[in-house]
């Protein structure tokens, strides 16, 4: 594979971990809310999206007895709008826990999603691959298909990117910052906190289902294990080493982040520690968030400023 | 004419009884004053009013209306608003965000409206923006208007929690302790602007202070409190010559 090949695969892994990595952005560096379930509206983004666009299988060995033949835009957006529920739903009985135990109940959430496609196999095949997923104007693309789906993908970067920046720099997202900063004081002034952080759940979730399409859409075949709770990490790591609170940031992580975990790929096997190249991959990404924390408290695009105020009593 | 009732209201901590069969009445654009000594559960009725706290026993009313299993948020929307002792301020908003975010009825606060940024949104920024500005020229905040709240004094801290309950618009104000840590000179300032609130746009006022004297000069009505009931309750000089409020509180002032 020539090295532009390699770099327009890495540049799609990265676009859709930046989508990922801005609706994180909306939960936490916006609204403060710690979401460990993104792995989770990733899944279920992705097989909303698959399960749309697929017949239903063929064969004696066939499980699953669901499948649409949809066009691939409705599932996208089936698998966004879906992903947005599942959040707000996940957000309702949860949203008002204090910090840590919102994060333990959207891990076990994710976990649950992530079991649920892997036991219902009538409707995702279960433990096995879902496989044959239609790639947008597969046949009709004349140039580089990665090229295309580069573009594609990036130009729904670009929308999401404008679109969060704006809701952030509104009066609706000053709520959301005035409940990242202290939610007793937008209960005062009158807000109803508790539908602002459902509302700002769901959207970042929404996001996190788009990119979840984008990938099925990408890869033409999905399966449980490519949900784990690992990728909401490298997600969380993204958008701290970006800089929380700032959309350029969270690109600007999940790109050197993708970047970093796929270069790795390409080591030969016969270096020293080569078999443990997946575990160094992991290490690096660790060793990288801990320098941005130590060196750069505020992340690559944060905004130092912000994070100093009021901690110099 | 009644604006707000508070009706036999009780609220325990454990062990501790904080508020115990505090009932009163405050009529429209009266100026009502709450002294008392530290404990004696002045921020925690305050708290009662305003929805903070649940009550062990009792009703609040306000406007006719039984707002006691309301939350916070509504109260405010129907125009009870309140401060905080300890100043709550946004560390990480800009002191005109903080102010900003005090306005009610923001179309803006709408996700689509937001997304589309509508001429709505802007025009009501916009006449926001020149009402917080009036305001914080007032308190002498207008140039820190874009530092972060969180590089505030603690007396400007005091004037941003004053200024942001204002922006709301509330016809009932609670305030708790809004002169602690600010300069003399400002005090009388905010003094006068709180008596002349009241006679402009109709606004009443409860304000809890230690300090005797402000109390003594802007209140119609004094409420004397302690050990979580209230003791004395009259004009300033009534409270100010009562027999118990003096052991209690007052002391060696008069
Ligand atoms: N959340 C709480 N938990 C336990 N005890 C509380 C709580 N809030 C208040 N108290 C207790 O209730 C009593 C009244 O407290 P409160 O804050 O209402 O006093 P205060 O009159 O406002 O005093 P100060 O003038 O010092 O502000 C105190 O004994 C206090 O310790
Ligand atoms: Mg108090």
């Amino acid at each position: 594979m020539a090295l532009v090949d390699l770099l327009l695969v890495v540049g799609i892994i990265a676009g859709v971990y930046s989508l990922l990595a801005i609706g994180m952005n909306m939960h936490w560096g916006d609204t403060g809310l710690l979401n460990f379930a993104h792995a989770g509206f990733f899944a279920v983004g992705a097989y909303t999206s698959a399960i749309l666009t697929t017949p239903p299988a063929t064969g004696s060995l066939a499980t699953r007895v669901v499948g649409f033949d949809l066009p691939i835009v409705v599932g996208l957006l089936a698998g966004t709008v879906l992903a947005g529920l599942v959040g707000v739903l996940i957000a309702l009985p949860s949203v008002r826990l204090e910090g840590d135990y919102l994060a333990i109940v959207t891990l076990s959430a994710a976990e649950l999603i992530r079991l649920l496609i892997h036991n219902e196999a009538w409707l995702t095949t279960g433990a096995q691959t879902l496989k044959n997923i239609p790639r947008p104007l597969d046949a009709t693309i004349p140039f580089s298909y990665d090229l295309f789906y580069f573009v594609l993908v990036w130009a729904l970067v670009g929308v999401c990117y404008l679109l969060f920046e704006r809701l952030s720099s509104s009066p609706f997202g000053r709520v959301l910052h005035a409940i990242r900063e202290n939610d007793d004081v937008p209960l005062a002034l009158g807000k109803n906190t508790y539908v602002f952080k459902l509302k700002s759940f769901g959207i970042g979730a929404a996001i996190a289902g788009l990119a979840g399409g984008l990938w099925a859409h990408y890869v033409y075949a999905i399966s449980s294990i490519m949900f784990l709770p690992s990728i909401t990490f490298l997600i969380w790591a993204a958008v701290i080493i970006g800089g929380a609170g700032s959309y350029t940031g969270a690109i600007l992580g999940a790109s050197v982040i993708v970047f970093l975990r796929q270069i790795t790929r390409f080591i030969p096997g016969d270096v020293p520690f080569g078999d443990q190249l997946s575990y160094i991959r992991l290490m690096v990404v660790g060793v990288v968030l801990i320098l941005v924390l130590y060196y750069r408290p505020q992340g690559l695009l944060g905004d130092a400023e912000r994070l100093q105020a009021g901690t110099s009593e | 004419m009644t604006l707000l009732e508070a009706n036999g209201l009780r609220k325990t901590f454990g062990g501790i009884v904080a508020v115990e069969e505090v009932s009163f009445e405050v009529d429209r654009t009266e100026i009502v004053g709450v002294i008392g000594p530290n404990g004696a559960g002045k921020s925690t009725m305050f708290k009662l009013l305003a929805g903070f706290h649940k009550p062990d026993e009792g009703t609040v009313v306000f406007d006719g209306e039984d707002i006691t299993d309301l939350a916070p948020n509504d109260r405010t929307q129907r125009g009870l608003v309140r401060t905080f002792q300890i100043a709550q301020e946004l560390t990480g908003m800009r002191v005109m965000d903080n102010m900003l975010l005090a306005s009610q009825n923001n179309p803006g606060e709408k996700v689509l409206a937001a997304a589309a940024n509508t001429s709505s949104v802007r025009d009501f920024e916009g006449t926001a923006r020149d009402r917080a500005e009036e305001l914080l020229q007032f308190l002498e905040l207008w140039d820190l208007r874009d530092e972060y709240a969180g590089n505030l004094s603690g007396g400007q801290r005091k004037l941003l929690e004053l200024g942001r309950a204002l922006m709301a618009d509330p016809d009932l104000l609670l305030l708790d302790e809004p002169m602690a840590g600010v300069n003399p000179d400002l005090t009388d300032r905010l003094l006068q602007r709180i008596m002349d609130l009241r006679d402009e746009r109709d606004m009443t006022f409860l304000v809890v202070e230690h300090d005797i004297e402000a109390i003594m000069r802007i209140s119609d009505t004094v409420i004397g409190m302690h050990d979580g009931g209230v003791l004395s309750k009259g004009t300033p000089e009534e409270v100010q010559s009562d027999e118990r409020m003096l052991e209690a509180y007052l002391g060696g002032e008069v």
